[in-house]
């Protein structure tokens, strides 16, 4: 997959071409129209959500949940829209732009409270880190996150980065603090 | 070249005052409290790990909103922007970024009992639990005084701020190392050479005692 969403330019990728801005609708499929409204009914788009639960921290009615599936190697996010109150959080948090607000039609706000529409769930496969075993993040977020950093041409430390996306951060941490060991114990012993 | 702040496994003894200081110093001064640096603790070694400063910094490059930048010669966190996807904290080279909740957070509580275990790691456990809104990484305590407060605490000084100075004093230091090493060698090999003179000498002396009637 291709990130979507174009970063904000920064002093280390200044404003390279990038792929365009946030598409309202037509690559999202689903026929939805989505609009790029403040508020409104969230829509999901499962083919561009990496499951980072940017969604999940930023939603106040925890209408949208992650959880885990240790068992299965999974992991869950559900949207409840009966917890929902259409405060377009969601959206403006994701970075890939899976989250769109699909416009209020008649009734506005209010229709949604009759609307008998069940909890959508999606499930993502996780990654095991490649040092320790354990879950650390969706497949897809992690292949998401290599694709930007290949973006970096010529940037040694993204280069880096991604040679060490598939280890999650404890292991990171614990190799550098080996790595660290490793050089106090070349010192001179005084 | 960025500064950074680096320490020293041989002397850190892995009490968690630098984590301390660093939650309360940024607490004080209205940032999020998290702890910008962490501690290992192995069987064999105990180190602080601190953010390496990169100069082509991954976490600054892969951040969707921008909400990362480089201000100086430091890396800074624009907490209102920041949206707490933790594609940043999946980059980091060195595990140094970290999710935090405001001080004053309500902790949204888990509805279930979570399911996750150690078979998760850390940022998974995180993202499952939910309670943070932005993250942080170590700025080299800008907003205090007089420098990192990690380093003033730390009570054996396996703390220290890696910059040009430290870095050439360094590299002078691992020179020395070097030609000290080099003496040693070439002076056991005189030693060698005069111990195979003495015992050629010898030799010689038996072989005249021998030839000797």
């Amino acid at each position: 997959m291709s990130p979507v969403k174009p970063r904000v330019p920064n002093s280390i990728s200044h404003g390279q071409p990038r792929t365009p801005v946030r598409s309202q609708g037509a690559v999202g499929g689903s026929g939805a129209d989505r609009v790029s409204a403040d508020q409104g009914k969230p829509h999901h788009d499962f083919g561009r959500c990496i499951a980072c639960a940017a969604c999940a921290a930023a939603c106040d009615t925890t209408a949208i949940r992650i959880f885990v599936d240790e068992d299965e190697g999974m992991l869950v996010w559900t949207l409840d829209l009966y917890d929902c109150t259409w405060c377009g959080r969601c959206a403006a948090a994701c970075p890939t732009g899976a989250m769109g607000l699909v416009a209020g039609g008649a009734g506005g706000a209010a229709a949604f409270a009759d609307d008998p529409e069940p909890p959508k769930r999606c499930l993502f496969a996780l990654r095991e880190c490649a040092s320790c075993g354990r879950y650390y993040a969706t497949n897809k977020e992690v292949e998401y996150a290599s694709s930007l950093l290949e973006q970096e041409e010529g940037n040694a430390d993204a280069a880096r980065a991604l040679a060490l996306t598939g280890v999650c951060p404890d292991c990171k941490r614990l190799h550098d603090a080996k790595a660290a060991g490793r050089r106090a114990g070349m010192k001179r012993k005084p | 070249m960025n500064r950074f702040v680096v320490s020293d496994p041989s002397r850190c003894i892995g009490c968690g005052a630098c984590r301390v200081t660093c939650s309360e110093a940024h607490r004080k001064r209205a940032l999020r409290p998290a702890s910008r640096i962490s501690l290992v603790k192995t069987r064999d070694v105990s180190a602080a790990v601190t953010c390496h400063q990169c100069e082509g910094a991954p976490c600054l490059s892969v951040c969707p909103e921008g909400a990362i930048y480089q201000e100086g010669d430091r890396l800074q966190v624009d907490e209102a922007r920041c949206t707490g996807c933790l594609l940043c904290a999946l980059v980091c080279p060195f595990g140094a970024v970290y999710p935090s909740s405001p001080s004053t957070a309500h902790v949204k509580a888990a509805p279930y009992s979570r399911a996750s275990s150690a078979r998760s790691a850390g940022l998974l456990r995180q993202k499952e639990t939910g309670a943070y809104t932005s993250v942080v990484v170590c700025d080299l305590c800008a907003k205090a005084p007089d420098g990192p407060r990690c380093i003033a605490a730390c009570p054996t000084k396996a703390l220290s701020l890696m910059d040009e100075g430290a870095l050439s004093h360094l590299a002078r230091e691992r020179r020395i190392d070097a030609i000290e090493k080099t003496n040693v060698a070439m002076q056991g090999t005189a030693q060698l050479a005069e111990l195979l003179a003495a015992e050629a000498a010898f030799e010689a002396a038996d072989v005249d005692e021998e030839a000797r009637p």
